[in-house]
């Protein structure tokens, strides 16, 4: 009975959330994009209507028409098909990405406050070295050693990240440690690692969640800027960059291919910013205050 | 507050009006003038030392040679500051200068002298000049008076009249100028003699030229010409449409629109460069150490469609090494693709599926290459992996990866003598040059026979029977020599090389 109420006072808190998220244009446009680009990320290879990385040489260049919705690219690809799947990977690398930059962020971070200040200090400055790093010249360098590949992107992003997660991670159980209730666990004797599961991380989960969603931008633009290069996902592997640096050279005479590309980038990144700011405004207290 | 307008504005008038009559004063103006966009800045006017097509444009323009290229689609020298030149024997050519022409800066007239000094310091050990390959064979040159000479050679050296004698290794330089200066110089060699010589130079912005007075040929039809360095073809269309420039390169994707909007007063001009661009396979690599394998890779790319997609359909398939035009070429076409034929060859050494990488710049023109190239060997069971590269790191791969190389997607220059193309596969290159670990002693013998051969069509014959070895091999599928395109205004007629370059002192006015 217990756990049905708290799941109901759960999924109404989430409701009130997206309920109050949807109130404003801002928020209900970050809704509707940050929606669809996980639905077709999970979508992509089943609705892209052409096989995207199929070569078609007489048909290259081709402009929008109603076989090809936004043309085909140099080689004959269907440009549609490729932002479709592109998405996938666009999503993937997001997810990934910022699931495994959490995860270690949050284990760091809680294992910083609740340890000696000596190990504390020491891991503050990992944490402070490893985000002093320029995130372009660390992914060049990264990519120059181990070559390129959506898994090195992956790492690049996790080292580039954590360190934020962990810092923040560290100072919001700081704060909670210090708190009657987790003292009253301490005093009654409850292990260490079910004070953290059960009291400090629920706690410290939400402001966390709004820097990740402001950081999905930054792994979208990364993977791109690093595939425009010819430094990213390997080809023939659709993505949003790799489809920009195919546009690129033909951008004067078929312009589609890159404002196929690069509008839905700039659309997620203002939508995975404007998500990340309202969810702020609506979860944090203070500002709610 | 009128009065004070009024005061203002007749002073800046008369101003204006004062300024703009001293710059017509002191501003010279000229009979015909030229905005010509170059690639890059010259970096290096030392013909010992040039390095880009930009430094060999105006390396042609401001030294006087004794030979030199015609402007025209075919490599034929003609005499330019030598009244006469001939090969006495297979190791003495003899020269003579048309007497009158004079060096700038009052240095006089040129003399066999210059011309000895000239030839021998590429022989310098001390200068260690990196085109000194022009003049290795080269013994000493003998000046016999004040306008004559002989060049004597160590060994018979067939490429002097084709990438020696009308090339850079060929210009003249002013003996007394060059020991003042100690012998050497980079961009400001103080005197020159050609058709041209350099008025000013803005680093990164323009180098303009001007018609020498003691040019002794026939004089240019254009008094001055600007070289404006704009390096992305895509932005040089652009000035060319804004008219800023009267000839530009253009990018080899923008050639089908371009041919499809030309105005009335533009032209445009695609030639094959004697470059070479190719797939190569390492002979030597465990993956493709069996010639079925190579062969079978070879059989199964899509030449045609390489051409058709990352070069519009523009070049012609090209039949070997040696470019169209050049002594050596091969007119016999390479075969048509044969999947079913790579399928059975690649069964034949037993392979079902094989993973390979190919190594390439990261070009829009080789990525779409590679594309293909990946797409057709998929269809044989062969997963390719493209490795894309900035040009620094592509060109240190034969250092970091020797024998580990696999496949790479390669364009070299060639100067207009085959002998330039055909030493890079050399046993003695294998892993420097020679990417794909070519080996063949006939071919090693070939090569050094065709240097010494001064019989044409004999010469001719030995380079094609090198790239039939080359062929045999199944290391190289030859892909195309990529094209140069420029467009222009129609009231000019360019001075162009064969394979495209500038001969900045043959641009004329069009009739």
């Amino acid at each position: 009975m217990a756990q049905r109420t708290n799941k109901h006072t759960g999924l109404t808190r989430v409701r009130n959330v997206i309920r109050k998220l949807c109130s404003t244009p801002l928020g209900l446009f970050s809704v509707i994009i940050v929606t669809a680009f996980f639905v077709v990320g999970i979508t992509g290879d089943w609705i892209a209507p052409y096989d995207p990385i199929k070569l078609d040489i007489r048909a290259k260049l081709q402009g929008p028409s109603s076989a090809h919705w936004l043309g085909t690219d140099q080689v004959g690809r269907d440009v549609f098909s490729r932002l479709l799947v592109g998405t996938k990977v666009a999503s993937y690398l997001a997810v990934t990405a910022v699931s495994i930059s959490l995860a270690i962020g949050i284990f760091l971070g809680m294992i910083a406050a609740f340890t000696s200040r000596w190990i504390d200090w020491s891991m503050l400055l990992i944490f402070d070295t490893v985000r002093s790093f320029p995130t372009l010249m660390f992914a060049l360098a990264v990519i120059a050693l181990f070559g390129p590949s959506i898994n090195t992107i992956i790492g690049i992003v996790v080292i580039s990240t954590f360190p934020s997660y962990a810092r923040l991670v560290r100072t919001q159980v700081l704060s909670l440690r210090s708190m009657e209730y987790i003292e009253a666990q301490r005093a009654m004797g409850t292990r260490l690692p079910r004070i953290l599961m059960r009291h400090i991380f629920p706690n410290v989960i939400g402001p966390v969640m709004i820097v990740a969603s402001m950081d999905i931008p930054l792994v979208i633009g990364v993977e791109a800027g690093l595939s425009f290069l010819g430094l990213g996902v390997r080809p023939p592997t659709p993505s949003w960059g790799t489809i920009l640096n195919d546009g690129f050279s033909f951008i004067r005479n078929t312009p589609w291919i890159v404002i196929s590309a690069g509008l839905p980038l700039i659309l997620t990144t203002v939508a995975f910013t404007t998500l990340g700011e309202r969810l702020r405004d609506i979860l944090d207290p203070k500002l709610r205050r | 507050m009128k009065i004070n307008n009024i005061l203002n504005f007749t002073t800046r008038s008369i101003l204006s009006v004062g300024i703009a009559m001293c710059l017509a004063v002191s501003v010279p103006t000229y009979a015909a003038e030229l905005k010509i966009q170059v690639q890059s800045d010259f970096g290096q006017l030392d013909p010992a030392f040039w390095a880009s097509q930009s430094d060999r444009n105006v390396i042609h323009a401001i030294y006087p040679k004794l030979i030199e290229f015609k402007s025209s689609k075919n490599w034929e020298w003609q005499l330019s500051s030598a009244e006469s030149i001939e090969q006495i024997d297979e190791l003495t050519i003899k020269f003579t200068l048309k007497p009158g022409l004079m060096w700038t800066n009052g240095y006089g007239e040129v003399s066999a002298e210059d011309v000895e000094y000239s030839f021998e310091r590429f022989l310098n050990e001390d200068l260690a000049a990196p085109n000194a390959g022009d003049w290795s064979p080269l013994k000493d040159v003998e000046v016999l008076d004040k306008y004559s000479g002989l060049i004597h050679l160590k060994e018979p050296f067939a490429p002097i009249w084709w990438s020696t004698l009308p090339y850079t290794g060929g210009a003249i330089l002013s003996k007394k100028a060059m020991e003042e200066m100690g012998g050497k110089f980079t961009t400001d060699p103080k005197v020159t003699a050609g058709p041209y010589k350099i008025e000013s130079w803005e680093q990164g912005q323009r180098t303009v030229l001007v018609a020498h007075d003691g040019w002794n040929g026939e004089a240019p039809a254009f008094d001055r010409l600007e070289l404006i360095p704009i390096n992305d073809p895509k932005l040089a269309e652009v000035a060319f449409k804004a008219g800023q420039v009267d000839i530009t390169q253009v990018a080899i994707s923008s050639v089908p629109g371009m041919q499809a909007s030309l105005s009335d007063d533009e032209l445009l001009e695609v030639r094959p460069s004697a470059d070479y661009f190719w797939l190569g396979l390492n002979a030597e690599n465990t993956n493709l150490k069996d010639a079925r394998v190579r062969e079978a890779i070879k059989k199964a790319i899509d030449v045609e469609a390489i051409i058709e997609g990352a070069y519009f359909g523009i070049p012609e398939r090209s039949t070997g090494l040696v470019a169209p035009g050049l002594i050596g070429h091969s007119e016999e076409a390479q075969p048509p693709r044969d999947v079913a034929g790579a399928k059975a060859l690649l069964a034949d050494a037993g392979i079902t599926s094989l993973n390979l990488e190919l190594e390439l710049q990261n070009s829009t023109d080789e990525q779409t290459a590679a594309l293909i190239i990946q797409s057709n060997l998929a269809e044989i069971g062969v997963n390719l992996q493209l490795n894309v590269h900035e040009s620094g790191t592509f060109w240190s791969l034969g250092d970091e990866k020797g024998v580990n190389m696999q496949m790479t997607l390669k364009t070299f220059t060639s100067p207009p003598d085959p002998a330039w193309s055909t030493q890079w596969f050399l046993e003695g290159q294998a892993g420097i040059w020679n990417w794909e670990w070519f080996k063949n002693a006939e071919y090693e013998k070939l090569h050094y026979a065709a240097l010494s051969e001064t019989d044409f069509g004999k010469r001719a014959e030995m380079y094609e029977q090198m790239q039939k070895l080359m062929d045999e091999s199944h290391s190289f599928v030859w892909l195309i020599h990529p094209p140069l395109a420029r467009v222009y205004k129609s009231s000019i007629n360019p001075g162009l090389m064969p394979n495209g370059d500038y001969k900045l002192q043959d641009f004329a006015t069009a009739n």
